[in-house]
């Protein structure tokens, strides 16, 4: 963990679930109450590796992957993963099965089953062949819960990828707002901005452009409000012959969105905003527009073209908009 | 601390949240939560001293200067009045005198600017005729020139928007590292 002051406000990083995690506190009004400040901040990183080590799908040793290894059978598992799978069987409800955790085995097949260097470029898996049980339509999930004593019944593997990062930003949050109200946790794609900024405005958030170039494609202006986008610009290679990417709509069991992508949702907590971008990426460029006015969604979106879209309740949030 | 009222329903569920801490972030969070509520109880007794006691010391104050003042008034402005009656009662007839006349001039005054004031709306609605006349018949002659439909007031000249450049912001959300 790298922390710093700059101008009294408390700035620390550290590198967790594949991310550059980020935490800024505004300046204390109290110097006494410093102490504590740094102690919430180095909590609130922790959570990051917390959740990592519980809920990650790429070490055959974590709590996850070994309950994923007989799903059918009962596992008593950390309090982070409980409560992690919990949360995704609550995202699966309120979706109607549109956010899956089952999306593992789809993943799998594509040749998504390790840390692939998305970043170096061109990643080439080889498509295994997919049972033609596992394309038919599934059942929702049903998983069980024994909370006295931390046990789950998973019923099949899962993957908590959609929604790990959210939990993370969401507990890390809730450590900080322990002791101070201006705060700021920036994890790639997902964001919360509590309070408000040292300049006593609202924290400035960009939403990076998925195509290229420095200039974001709009600035928002948060305060207590999460922000999570979901894009298909770096997790994106090639199986066998077919390009793919990682958000697989639980329908087709096939990457989808159409021709999005990046879907940018604001929401009050970051789990369930990163929950509603992948639910509204799956929607596709056609279909976006009016599913978030139906569910009342802050999103801005863009697609292959570069056209830009963006819901009314989003409106509200937009500070500056690229012409 | 914010001191906006939110609803409920505003408040993001991580501000709501009884979510487990670890020992040490709870020991920070109820020791804060301890110093601001001694500092809150300060503050309070503060406020209520520095608001109670001015109040007092000022009340007392104009008690005093109105005892004095009245014995002041009551012992002099008694006096005076007395020994100047008639002298105020035979200025009385002149004064009405005055009265009359200023009145009668002011009377005169607003006739006059009445009467300005009539003139120059009529002159105004002369005006306003000729103008509607004019634009009626530039309307005509465009039509007649088998153009399409015109329209009676003339567009401003807009500039072109001038792209303001991003502001400078705090974080960035995009596609996060690869995993």
């Amino acid at each position: 963990m790298l922390a710093e002051r700059v101008d009294g406000e408390i700035v620390a990083s550290t590198r967790a679930m594949a991310t550059e995690v980020t935490v800024k506190v505004a300046p204390v009004a109290r110097p006494h109450e410093s102490n504590d400040t740094g102690t919430a901040v180095h909590w609130a990183l922790e959570a990051f590796h917390e959740v990592e080590r519980a809920c990650t799908r790429f070490d055959p040793s974590s709590p996850l992957m070994r309950a994923n290894a007989s799903p059918t059978r009962w596992h008593r598992v950390p309090a982070v993963l409980f409560r992690a799978l919990e949360e995704a069987s609550r995202a699966h409800q309120r979706t109607a099965g549109r956010f899956d955790p089952r999306v593992l085995e789809d993943l799998v097949a594509l040749g998504y089953d390790r840390t692939l260097a998305f970043s170096n470029g061109d990643v080439t898996t080889p498509q295994r062949a997919v049972r033609q049980a596992s394309r038919q339509r599934r059942a929702p999930w049903r998983p069980r819960f024994r909370g006295g004593s931390l046990e789950v019944f998973l019923g099949e593997a899962v993957d908590l990828g959609g929604i790990g990062k959210g939990l993370a930003v969401r507990w890390s949050g809730e450590r900080l707002a322990a002791v101070t109200p201006n705060f700021l946790i920036e994890a790639g794609g997902d964001c919360y901005c509590a309070g408000v900024a040292p300049d006593g405005a609202g924290w400035r958030v960009g939403i990076e452009d998925p195509v290229g170039g420095r200039e974001p494609l709009a600035v928002l202006s948060l305060s207590d409000r999460a922000v999570t986008t979901s894009s298909i610009k770096l997790r994106k290679w090639r199986a066998g012959d077919e390009l793919v990417h990682h958000l697989i709509d639980p329908r087709t069991r096939r990457p989808g969105g159409g021709n999005l992508v990046a879907v940018t949702v604001v929401g009050k907590d970051p789990a369930a905003a990163e929950v509603d971008s992948k639910t509204l990426f799956l929607y596709g460029h056609q279909e976006i527009a009016r599913a978030a006015r139906r569910h009342g969604l802050a999103a801005l979106w863009v697609d292959v073209h570069g056209e830009i879209g963006c819901s009314d309740n989003m409106k509200g949030f937009v500070l500056w908009q690229r012409p | 601390m914010t001191t906006s009222r939110r609803s409920r329903d505003d408040v993001s569920p991580i501000h709501q949240s009884n979510a487990l801490l670890p020992d040490e972030l709870l020991e920070a969070s109820h020791r804060m939560a301890a110093n601001r509520a001694r500092s809150a109880r300060t503050l309070s007794r503060t406020r209520a001293q520095r608001r109670i006691l001015p109040t007092i010391v000022v009340t007392s104050l104009a008690l005093v200067g109105a005892g004095l003042a009245n014995a002041f008034v009551g012992s002099s402005v008694v006096q005076s009045t007395s020994a100047k009656v008639s002298a105020a009662s035979t200025a009385t007839s002149s004064q009405g005198a005055i009265n009359a006349r200023v009145l009668a001039q002011l009377t005169a005054v607003l006739a006059a600017d009445q009467r300005t004031l009539a003139a120059l709306a009529a002159s105004a609605a002369k005006t306003r005729a000729a103008a509607a006349a004019s634009s009626s018949l530039a309307i005509t002659t465009s039509s007649g020139a088998g153009a399409g439909p015109v329209s009676v007031a003339a567009s401003p000249v807009v500039a072109a928007p001038v792209s303001a450049p991003a502001p400078v912001t705090h974080a960035t959300t995009g596609a996060s590292g690869a995993g």
